[in-house]
Formats: C-alpha cells, sequence, structure tokens
C-alpha cells in the first residue's frame, strides 16, 4: 500500500506493508537517526516528531501518518547548518555514544516549538522518554536550557 | 519489524457505530488507538487479522457542563495533561496522574479508553477515575454505561464484550454542599516506571469536619484498580485524626490481593497499601478543609 506524508517539508509517497512501524518505513527509505532500540517503547531512540508531537516511533503503526508532517533529525539542520540546539549539544558536550541524542533532540525541540521559555522541571519531563545508557543527563538539560536562552536572545 | 504477523487490513471508522460494525463484522479484528499497549503486549499469542483503529472516531475530546465532564475515549494522556479544565478539578489529580504517566512520548500516543479497555492493574487512570466516581461509556449493539468500580472483571479483562468499544468517560462535578478534597499518589521505582502501588482518595466533608462520603482507591495491590470499601466505610461520620486514619487502615490486607513481579514483591506491596490509602486519606481530608 502507498502512504503519503510529508517528512522534513518534502512530500514523500512509500511503499509499505500494513505491518510495518513508522521506525521501519523511515530507516529503509534512509532516515537512519531514527535508532533502531528496544522495540518496545521505552528508550526514546526512535523518537520521531508527527504533526507536532513526539512519539516512539518502534511501536507507531506507519498506516497512521498518512497525510502527517514528520520532523526527523536529518530535518533539524537547514542549508548545511545544524541548529542552535544541535550546536548547543556539541559546544557542552551532552553526547557520549550518541546513540541516543537523535531522539534527545527531537524531544528538545518539540519542547522549544511549544515552549520557547521552558523551567529546569520542563526540560527534564521533556527528555524523560529518552534513555542515555552512557548515562550522561546533566549535559543533555543544561544544552537544551542554553539553547533556549540563545533562541530567546536571537528574536 | 511487523508489530502483528497476521494483520491484513488497517480500517478506519468514520464513528463508533462504525468501528462496531467492523469489529462485528470482521473475524479476528481488534480495536487500536494510540497503539501503545496493544503494540507492546497487548496481543501475546493471538491472532489479528484486521485493527479498526478509532482515533479518526470523533471521540477526541473534553466537554464540561453543569453536571458533568465528558471526556472522548481517545483523548490522549497529554491532552488531560494539558487540558486547562482538569488542572482546576478537583485538586488537579487527573491532570497530576497524566502527568506521571510514563513519558512524553507515550503520552501523546496513549488515550484514556485505551488505558481504561488494556485492564492493567497499574494504571495511573482508573484509581483517579474511581475517586471521581466516574462512569464509562460502551458502544455496542446498543449503548451502555458503567460505573468504573464495576467495569474490570480480572487483569487485562472488563465487562466489554469483544466488539464493544469505550466511548466517553463521565465525570460528575460535585455539587457545592459539603466539601470535597482529593489526593493522587504514586510509588514506583523511578520516575516513570509503572507503579507499584499507586492511589486516589475524594473525601467530603461537613462545616463540623465529619467525613460524609469518602471514596479510596488503590492499583497495582489486586487484579484490577479496586476500590477500599471496608476502610472508607470506617471513615464515614468521623472527624479524622491520625490515630483513627492508621485504625482505618489497620487491616487494609483483607481488602487487597497483591502479586509479587519483577518491581516489587507482594509483602512490600502490602506495607506500602496500609502507608499510601493513610497518606491519601490525611491528604484528601486536608483538601477539603479538614484539620488533623
Amino acid at each position: 500500500m502507498k502512504l503519503n506524508l510529508k517528512i522534513n517539508s518534502e512530500n514523500k509517497v512509500f511503499d509499505i506493508d500494513v505491518r510495518d512501524t513508522l521506525m521501519d518505513v523511515l530507516r529503509t527509505n534512509g532516515y537512519k537517526s531514527v535508532k533502531h532500540g528496544c522495540e518496545t517503547g521505552e528508550c526514546g531512540a526512535c523518537t520521531v516528531i508527527v504533526n507536532g508531537l513526539t512519539v516512539n516511533s518502534c511501536i507507531y503503526p506507519a498506516v497512521k501518518c498518512e497525510d502527517a508532517e514528520l520532523i526527523t533529525c536529518e530535518g533539524l539542520e537547514k542549508d548545511g547548518k545544524l541548529s542552535i540546539l544541535q550546536e548547543k549539544f556539541i559546544e557542552m558536550g551532552a553526547i557520549q555514544c550518541g546513540y541516543c541524542t537523535p531522539g534527545m533532540l527531537l524531544s528538545a525541540h518539540a519542547l522549544l516549538m511549544k515552549n520557547p521559555n521552558p523551567k529546569l522541571e520542563d526540560v527534564k519531563d521533556a527528555l524523560s522518554g529518552n534513555f542515555c545508557r552512557c548515562t550522561g543527563y546533566k549535559k543533555p538539560v543544561d544544552a537544551v536550557m542554553a539553547a533556549a536562552k540563545e533562541m530567546k536572545g536571537a528574536k | 519489524m511487523q508489530y502483528i504477523r497476521d494483520l491484513k487490513k488497517y480500517y478506519w471508522p468514520k464513528g463508533p457505530q462504525d468501528a462496531v460494525r467492523m469489529l462485528m463484522q470482521e473475524p479476528l479484528a481488534e480495536v487500536i488507538a494510540g497503539g501503545t499497549e496493544l503494540l507492546v503486549s497487548g496481543l501475546k499469542g493471538r491472532e489479528v487479522n484486521n485493527l479498526v483503529d478509532i482515533t479518526r472516531a470523533g471521540l477526541s475530546y473534553v466537554k464540561k457542563d453543569k453536571k458533568y465532564i465528558k471526556i472522548g475515549a481517545t483523548t490522549t494522556i497529554s491532552e488531560l495533561h494539558n487540558a486547562p479544565l482538569f488542572k482546576d478539578f478537583a485538586c488537579s489529580i487527573l491532570s497530576r496522574a497524566a502527568g506521571k504517566f510514563v513519558s512524553v512520548q507515550i503520552r501523546n500516543a496513549a488515550t484514556i479508553g485505551g488505558n481504561l479497555g488494556a485492564a492493567m492493574p497499574s494504571s495511573d487512570i482508573a484509581p483517579v477515575l474511581m475517586a471521581l466516581d466516574a462512569k464509562i461509556h460502551v458502544c455496542g449493539k446498543e449503548n451502555k454505561e458503567f460505573p468504573i468500580n464495576g467495569f474490570y472483571i480480572s487483569k487485562r479483562k472488563t465487562v466489554m464484550a469483544h466488539y464493544e468499544i469505550i466511548t466517553e468517560i463521565e465525570i460528575p462535578i460535585p455539587a457545592e454542599n459539603g466539601k470535597t478534597g482529593y489526593a493522587f499518589e504514586k510509588i514506583g521505582r523511578t520516575e516513570m516506571d509503572i507503579a507499584v502501588v499507586n492511589g486516589a482518595a475524594a473525601i467530603t466533608i461537613d462545616g463540623s469536619g465529619e467525613v460524609k462520603n469518602a471514596r479510596l482507591s488503590l492499583g497495582s495491590v489486586a487484579q484490577n484498580t479496586i476500590r477500599c470499601l471496608e476502610i472508607e466505610n470506617n471513615l464515614l461520620g468521623k472527624k479524622l485524626t491520625k490515630e483513627i486514619i492508621a485504625a482505618s487502615c489497620e487491616n487494609i490486607a483483607k481488602s487487597i490481593d497483591p502479586k509479587t513481579d519483577v518491581r516489587a514483591s507482594a509483602k512490600y506491596r502490602g506495607a506500602v497499601a496500609r502507608v499510601i490509602a493513610a497518606r491519601l486519606i490525611e491528604e484528601a481530608y486536608i483538601k477539603a478543609g479538614g484539620k488533623i
């Protein structure tokens, strides 16, 4: 069956099986930032933004995305330039092995789209569904807070 | 990864009756909403050829009239958490319980109807709805309604037939005579883990501080979320003190049937249940305006 959707502002049509998860459809079509982790909606490595809201794509039927607008980590950079959020993750060392990073970036991005002025608790809550098994949580939280501050200054 | 090996067709009913008709017509059909339970563990060992997705069936809403708050079955946990209505209603226990619900990603997909229909004893939503004395509206061959306290049969099993779906949750708005206080509590291994024990309480007192009405519910201590009717009765007509509350919860072991699993032992759950019950009663009583 055909699946029509918009990913990172581009219209796409994918040929899918009704049994495919969103994670599989995205990865087999080249969106490799979507990581295959726990397959049970716990670790958040497969996080994508669907119509403005983060979901775990490993437990999300792809058919649910007909006509949806998606953002993956590939969509955060614009014209070859990383987003402020991505720059802050690098600058502040908020990455260790990197496997959880795309999911964390998207959770943070979704938060900042809705709430450009988050409190520390808001950031912690927004990242609570993204497990880092290198156990680095403080630096990602700090990076999101720093990005929020810089984005506000840029406006 | 194919999430259901035998799946052949995926249906999008336009309304609840449409969904019921599909569920009755198609052999091996199952209803799906957010899918966060179904895709992870809800279909173990069952053959399913058809999924009926009710998230575009007009059942996502929160409405309020003079007597009731009505929540559509496919309203997501995030929508409950963020609805301004629930920030102020009933000491915000529904909003808080929704905010404690696993992670943002799960809250964005999981629905209130799905959570109730999954009939897991650890639901954070069910104890709150029991304290709020909610009714569950069900669509099948005819429309039915059940008090949430009579909705569950056993773990993963409700009174609903296979082809019936939850359409709406109805919460009565308490009358102004008497003051009612509410409390919600969840104990888990970590902040986002499912509950080891959870619970909620609603206590109404009169001007003198006597308890006129009490509802206490606990989760993860039996096959399903339960009301603790014996403890509730112990409180009626009394002005509460710490001693009275402790005495009321003394025999809680008779009301619960905790099990041992990876998260906690039955013994630990029993011990925690007694503490949680007492805490919930005390908090709800104080929120109602009672002095302890």
